[in-house]
């Protein structure tokens, strides 16, 4: 029987790009899934969580664990949201009894997309195809809460006309972090500007990342400072889900 | 008193010590009396040829000049080479009361001025050198051990601009674990000399423009004859 | 020195504004960074090292008391005077007293992150008393009446031509036409400057990397050397060291030397690592006839109390500076106060209060990198987002307290919430598909101050998957 997978969305998934999430759900379909996408689903709580708002982030966390009840993974198009399930919520609920058990269930259920599909389902590619050269954008949570960094790399490397390059390492952040980017809009455009650097540096054609939250912090300074570099959720490279303009271009700039 | 209030709280911060058990005192006991062998990197386990490699490169990689001589009684002249290559040559050669280095002879090199031996009441010359001798040296990072004393006052590691030191082959170690404890075993009642300096190449600075000058304040040059 | 945490924001707009600086900065990635990672490497155990240097830390903390009894008891045996101060206000009292019964003028001073979080040189200066800077770096700072924007490095922030510049005008005895163009010109004027001084000084007070409690020994860590002739030179050496610093013994020092250069410089060791045990002893030709030991807690044991214990691990290599985005983009004075840096996000408020460094916390995207290079692993973000608990329970952050309620109001109800996000999701993509994204938009100045909004691309998933599951052709 086909294990039954609960699509986290994500909320900026669900409000702003649709689009990754039936890339994602296909992808899990694709690797011999059924998906499921509850709709008691809103956000994972980590904006309440980081704020310094722990109660909030365990009503949602609740809200979650629950609304994902009886499937047997519970996979989520960005690395940020993952590690706040698997990680965080467990964090939570540390010491309160019953309830904690039952998140540590949940938690030890979640993965990030990327790495579900390569060490939960051994997928070596996903039979997409995309001319030209992509370069990786590793989110932190991802990269450092979860240690996924060779598992996006594989799959696009097997894209077919696909030419994976290396940016260059200098900043560790797009300085993106949630409500940080908004309370600290200076200080988060300066680092946004150094990952760019890197991000330029192979000369790539397209930037893939995990997590719409640094695609669309990346994006939108990009269009700001008028340079010209597409960016994209991997899903759609991996899906080949390429019929929408990449993040912060309009119908008019991808004709 | 101060004292009391400051371990009270600490005491109060500290959930083990509500009890009133004696573990934690034990703990620290047993800790002081035997210290802890702590997992170390490989290269601060090596013996024999592989340990004396090790010590030979990290010495030059701090940029510490190094002479192997067969015995002791070849160091004055490998002093007389090191301070040749040193531009200008330092007009004096300062040397620590140490009976290893009274007894050498220096009529055979070609230094024109006499080892004099330090004086403490006269500062030594910016361009002075000094030779002070080795308790051993620690091989995991190319580490001089010297301990304060008539034989290497901590004035001559510190002052000079150029320092030389003699080492014994034999006085090797391989870490710090073992200096420390080889240095704690050689003491009446196992207590330390004022000063264990560990010196790991020439003074240096990187705060003018983050680029690295040597000489900051202790000395320019450091030179290290191997002995044995 | 006068906090100024409370002016983070203008501070950091400042720093962002400041040319000089960020030419300084942009040297972090190829200089300490690069040679931590190239130090790292050379160590293949470096992993286990910081583990163990991580449980070295806690198993101090855990016995704090005893081991700060220990130490004392063995370095009064050793023959130094340990003195205990609950405050910075005692500490500075304790070495004016000091100084003054030994009717000291001159004091060389080596680098001591825990004389700046008391101000010591100020209380000198005010009882008449000069207190002479010696680390290169401080003494830049000292001369221009500026405070350390780093733990390792304090005048990272300082060029070249600015040395110069203040050497002229500071050093005025000297030769007016003289070539201070190179560095080493610099270091060497600096060195024969510092060199009298060093000689005059009536005492010397350093602070201490480690203070050992198996031997009464206090380990300090230079490259310069300045430190050394500090303790060594005048009469007198006064250890300021505050109650984190104890290890139990050398075995357990030795471990954390390893971490420590490393992470700092990416040096295997420093230049000099000194052990000092106590005072001169007899037939010892140099040294100091006096050493006191004065250990500090300043708060400290109430951040045991507090659940900020594991900040203590601390052993001041500054990496989490160094690789911080943050720190990269606006360097260390835009923090405040002494200590800058994630570590000082963390450190800050529990000196200062929340109240006065509520910003420090919140200016961190939780890219985690500093706890990745974090020789003794102190979980920073999770002591981060334990200040922000704080600050949103009791401080100034109203407004956001109530964006916060207002969007938890419909993310704990789903259905309210889909409903909600699909006209809001609608409206914005009507606006904003054609070109994409919006430069401008209400209620978000903060997103698009310095960048573009996206514009969504119309519906919800939420809204599309339901339609996919009827049949619905997207």
């Amino acid at each position: 029987m086909k294990p039954r997978v609960g699509l986290f969305v994500t909320c900026l998934v669900d409000l702003m790009r649709p689009s990754v999430g039936f890339a994602a759900a296909r992808l899990i379909e694709e690797a011999g899934c059924v998906v499921v996408v509850p709709a008691g689903q809103t956000c994972c709580g980590q904006p309440a969580y980081n704020a310094g708002d722990p109660e909030t982030a365990r009503d949602l966390a609740l809200q979650t664990v629950r609304a994902f009840e009886g499937c047997d993974f519970v996979v989520a198009p960005s690395g940020s949201c993952a590690a706040m399930l698997r990680i965080h919520y467990p964090a939570l609920f540390k010491g309160r009894g019953g309830v904690e058990s039952e998140v540590e269930a949940f938690a030890g259920r979640v993965h990030e997309l990327t790495s579900f599909l390569v060490n939960v389902r051994h997928k070596t590619e996903t039979g997409a195809k995309f001319s030209g050269r992509v370069t990786h954008h590793d989110a932190c949570s991802g990269l450092r809460e979860l240690g996924i960094r060779s598992e996006p790399r594989q799959l696009l490397a097997a894209v077919e006309g696909l030419e994976l390059v290396e940016a260059r390492e200098v900043s560790p952040c797009c300085g993106f972090g949630g409500l940080f980017s908004v309370k600290y809009p200076e200080i988060s455009g300066a680092v946004a500007d150094r990952k760019i650097e890197d991000l330029r540096a192979p000369a790539a054609d397209l930037v893939t990342g995990g997590d719409l939250g640094c695609l669309m912090n990346l994006a939108g300074r990009l269009r700001r400072t008028g340079i010209h570099l597409p960016c994209r959720h991997v899903a759609e490279v991996l899906a080949g889900e390429l019929h929408d303009p990449p993040i912060a271009w309009g119908e008019e700039d991808a004709r | 008193m101060s004292r009391e209030t400051i371990l009270a709280r600490i005491r109060s911060a500290l959930p083990a010590a509500a009890g009133r058990t004696d573990e934690r005192p034990r703990a620290v006991a047993q800790r002081l009396a035997d210290p802890p062998h702590h997992p170390r990197p490989a290269f601060a386990s090596l013996t024999g040829e592989a340990r004396h490699a090790r010590l030979i490169a990290a010495l030059e990689t701090q940029g510490t000049d190094v002479i192997e001589v067969a015995s002791l009684g070849d160091v004055p002249a490998a002093v007389a080479t090191l301070l040749g290559r040193s531009q200008p040559t330092p007009p004096r050669l300062v040397i620590g009361d140490d009976a290893r280095l009274a007894g050498l002879s220096w009529e055979k090199t070609s230094l024109t001025a006499r080892p004099e031996q330090w004086d403490a009441s006269a500062p030594l010359e910016d361009g002075d050198a000094a030779l002070t001798h080795a308790w051993g040296a620690v091989a995991e990072t190319g580490t001089l051990v010297l301990l304060s004393g008539a034989a290497s006052p901590a004035s001559l590691t510190f002052l000079p601009e150029f320092h030389l030191v003699a080492l014994a082959r034999e006085s090797i170690v391989s870490s710090f674990e073992e200096a420390f404890q080889r240095i704690a075993e050689s003491r009446v009642d196992q207590r330390f000399p004022r000063a264990v300096n560990l010196v790991s190449g020439p003074s240096r600075t990187g705060d003018i423009g983050g680029r690295i000058v040597k000489g900051a304040h202790g000395p320019r040059r450091l030179g290290v004859i191997l002995y044995g | 020195m006068t906090p100024s945490t409370e002016t983070f924001k203008s501070n950091a707009r400042a720093a962002l504004a400041d040319a000089k600086l960020a030419k300084a900065l942009a040297g972090l990635p190829g200089g300490l960074v690069a040679q931590r990672t190239a130090a790292k490497g050379r160590v293949p155990e470096f992993e286990a090292l910081r583990n163990t240097a991580r449980d070295i830390r806690d198993h101090t903390l855990a016995h704090l008391d005893l081991y700060l009894e220990a130490f004392a008891q063995k370095a009064e045996a050793a023959g130094s005077r340990v003195h205990w101060a609950e405050t910075a206000e005692e500490a500075r009292a304790i070495i004016a007293r000091l100084c003054q019964e030994r009717g000291a003028r001159l004091v060389t001073k080596g680098k001591s992150m825990v004389s700046e979080e008391i101000a010591l040189n100020r209380h000198l200066e005010d009882l008449g008393i000069t207190a002479v800077e010696t680390d290169l770096g401080e003494y830049l700072l000292q001369i221009r009446g500026e405070t350390p924007s780093h733990i390792i490095a304090p005048a990272i922030h300082l060029s070249q031509d600015q040395v110069e510049a203040d050497f002229r005008v500071h050093h005025n005895h000297l030769a007016p036409d003289r070539v201070l163009t190179t560095a080493e010109s610099l270091v060497a004027e600096a060195r024969a400057v510092l060199r009298e001084r060093f000689l005059a000084a009536d005492i010397g007070i350093t602070g201490a990397n480690f203070l050992v409690a198996e031997t009464g020994s206090a380990i300090i860590v230079t490259n310069e050397g300045n430190g050394d002739l500090s303790a060594h030179l005048p009469k007198t050496h006064i250890v300021l060291a505050a109650i984190d610093k104890v290890v139990p013994t050398l075995a357990d020092a030795a471990t954390l030397l390893r971490v420590l250069a490393r992470s700092a410089t990416g040096q295997d060791m420093t230049a000099y690592t000194s052990l000092l045990t106590g005072p001169k002893a007899p037939g010892d030709p140099d040294g100091p006839a006096e050493c006191h030991i004065v250990i500090l807690d300043n708060g400290r044991s109430e951040m045991l109390k507090n659940g900020l214990g594991e900040a203590l691990r601390c052993i001041r290599c500054g990496a989490c500076l160094n690789h911080c985005p943050i720190y990269n983009a606006i360097g260390g004075h835009a923090y405040g106060w002494v200590y800058s840096g994630p570590i000082g996000a963390v450190l800050s408020p529990a000196f200062l209060g929340i109240d006065a460094a509520q910003d420090l916390p919140s200016a961190s995207t939780f890219c985690g990198k500093c706890e990745e290079v974090c020789p003794v692993k102190i979980p920073i973000t999770r002591l981060l987002r334990g200040w922000r608990e704080k600050s949103l329970e009791t401080g100034k952050r109203r407004h956001e307290r109530w964006l916060l309620g207002a969007w938890a109001f419909f993310a704990r109800r789903p259905r309210l919430y889909h409903l909600a996000t699909r006209f809001a999701v609608a409206t914005l993509s009507v606006l904003g598909r054609p070109r994409g994204a919006f430069k401008r938009l209400p209620l978000a100045g903060g997103w698009t101050a310095r960048r573009d909004f996206p514009a969504p691309q119309g519906r919800t998933f939420q809204q599309l998957w339901a339609e996919h599951q009827r049949g619905v052709p997207r």
